[in-house]
Formats: C-alpha cells, structure tokens, sequence
C-alpha cells in the first residue's frame, strides 16, 4: 500500500505522535497535582468580620453627629482609601440609629467600595439555597455604641455590613 | 575472525537526538514541577501570604507582631530570609514566595506603614501610622 511504502517517514511520524501522548500524559499529571495542592483557603469572611470590627471599634466614642460631615472614615479607622474606590473588592456600608430606632445620619447610610456587593450580599442571605461561588462574603453586624450628641455621649446602635471578595494572585515573576 | 557490524547503525540519526531531548526537557520540567508541589510551596505560600495580610488588617498602629515562619524557611532554605515575605505600601500587598520564582499576592486594607525584619524563625512587624501627611478626602 502506498500509505506504508516508505517506512522510515512511518517512524518518524510514530515518534512525534508519541511524544504527544506524552505531552499529554504529562499534563494530566500536572493538573492533578494543581487540583490537589492549590485548594483556594477561602478568607474572604474572615477579612469582612475584621473590617466590620475595625469599623466598629473607630465609631464607638468617637462618633460625633454635629460633625459627620467632616467625620472621615478612612482616616479614622485607618483604611486606604484607594481599595474602597467604585470597582474595589471590599464593601462596607454604616447606619446609626438612636435608642427609638431612628437613623441619626443626615446624609443617610456611609458607604464604601463596590456598591453592588450590598444586592449581592442581600440576594445570597435571603435564600439559603443560593450558592455562589463568586459573590463576596457577607458579614453584617449590629452592635450598641456610644455616640456623641451635643457634647453628651448617648448609646444607639450600628449596623454594618462588610464584605470582601478578594481572591489573592498567584505571581509568575515578582 | 570478529564480524564487523553495520557501519549505518553507529550513527544516531538527528531526528532520534531531538526526540530524546524534547523527551528529557519534558520529564525534568515534570520532575521540577512535582517536587515544587510536593513540599507545599504552593500551599504555604499562599496561607502565608493571607495570614500576614490578616495580621495587618487586624493590627492598630504601634503594635509589633510576630510570627512563626518554621515551615517557609524549612522550604526556602536556600532563600534569603528577607526576600520571602515582601510588603509592597503602595499596593497594599503582602507577597510571599517560597519557590526559585514567583509568589503570592494578597492585599490589606488598612492604610498604615509596616516595617518588617526576620530574627531566626520569627519575622517581626511593626505596624505605624503613615508619616508622609497621607490623608483621605472625607466621605
């Protein structure tokens, strides 16, 4: 048959598929130890429950209604103000209310970060069923402070809600 | 009286060499990668990696932490120590790399200058205040 008349390029084509198979071979070897030794440790609520404390630690006695204009947040607990911006990876939002359970925030709700994490965290917690994967981690927290008002400190409460999303980099180079 | 052998078969033809090669290339780049993977490089870098940025985010300026790094300097033996954990202040990011390249990256939040020095197996961080008059617009 003319297919098989000349042997030696029969070899030859015999030896690059072999190689292939190893090449293949080979990368199924390194995909199962990548599945196996790259499990993702998931922090993610861990990094929202700190932030919530943070939030929550810098407005307990600090917080002056007279002043909330100027109250900046940012530097008052200590974040970056950069990894807050519209596309960041974090989220918080603020509400204070006084002991009637009225809002004492003139400028409604303090926020922070990417803003549809608030529908995300929302559309995750109210059906249980839901999993996503790739949704932030939600922590919402509500908490009594103590607030200032007129010079007076009063007790109220603090609702936050912090979320993170973050997923780390593998770096090739550094 | 010795037979003498076919002179045709003492050569190895060129397309045999570079097939042996390729082979030889693909099975060490195997080796390299499974040894790299086995001893956890992968996995600690990136638990230390998110334990230092959690660390960070937790800590209040003038605290000093320190933290056990046996197992990464067990790893990265033949690593400088220093060169192990990196804290880039301009990204917030906290690098860790354990293998001859690469690393991992996790980022903190908080908004504070960190110093950082190893002393046998424990690297120490001083976490301050920033003192370049960094400040952030109000909300």
């Amino acid at each position: 048959m003319l297919l098989f008349k000349n042997k030696k390029g029969g070899e030859k084509v015999l030896s690059i598929w072999w190689f292939f198979v190893l090449v293949f071979i080979f990368a199924g070897i390194i995909g199962g130890v990548l599945l196996y030794y790259s499990t993702d440790v998931d922090i993610r609520d861990l990094e929202a429950d700190v932030l919530s404390e943070k939030i929550l630690s810098c407005f307990n006695y600090n917080f002056e209604i007279s002043g909330e204009a100027n109250f900046n947040i940012y530097e008052k607990c200590g974040l970056n103000k950069e990894l807050f911006s519209s596309e960041s990876i974090f989220y918080f939002s603020i509400d204070i209310k006084d002991e009637a359970g009225n809002s004492i925030l003139k400028q409604g709700k303090i926020s922070g970060g990417k803003v549809s994490f608030e529908g995300d965290c929302k559309a995750v917690s109210s059906n249980e069923q839901i999993r996503a994967r790739n949704y932030p981690k939600c922590v919402p927290k509500t908490e009594k402070i103590w607030f200032i008002q007129n010079g007076i400190v009063k007790q109220g409460e603090i609702e936050i809600l912090a979320a993170s999303n973050q997923a780390g980099k593998k770096l090739a180079v550094i | 009286m010795v037979k003498r052998g076919d002179k045709r078969a003492a050569t190895i033809p060129l397309e045999t060499v570079i097939f042996i090669v390729l082979n030889l290339i693909v099975f060490l780049l195997l080796l390299v990668f499974v040894r790299n993977s086995a001893n956890g490089a992968l996995v600690y870098e990136q638990a230390y990696s998110k334990q230092i940025a959690l660390f960070i985010d937790e800590a209040k300026p003038e605290m000093s932490l320190m933290i056990n790094m046996e197992k990464a300097l067990e790893i990265a033996k033949d690593k400088n120590p220093e060169d192990i954990v990196k804290i880039d202040e301009t990204g917030n990011r906290v690098i860790v790399s354990l293998g001859s390249s690469g690393g991992y990256s996790y980022q903190y939040f908080t908004n504070y200058a960190v110093e950082k020095n190893f002393n046998g197996i424990y690297l120490f961080l001083k976490i301050k205040e920033k003192s370049n008059g960094v400040t952030n617009a109000a909300v």
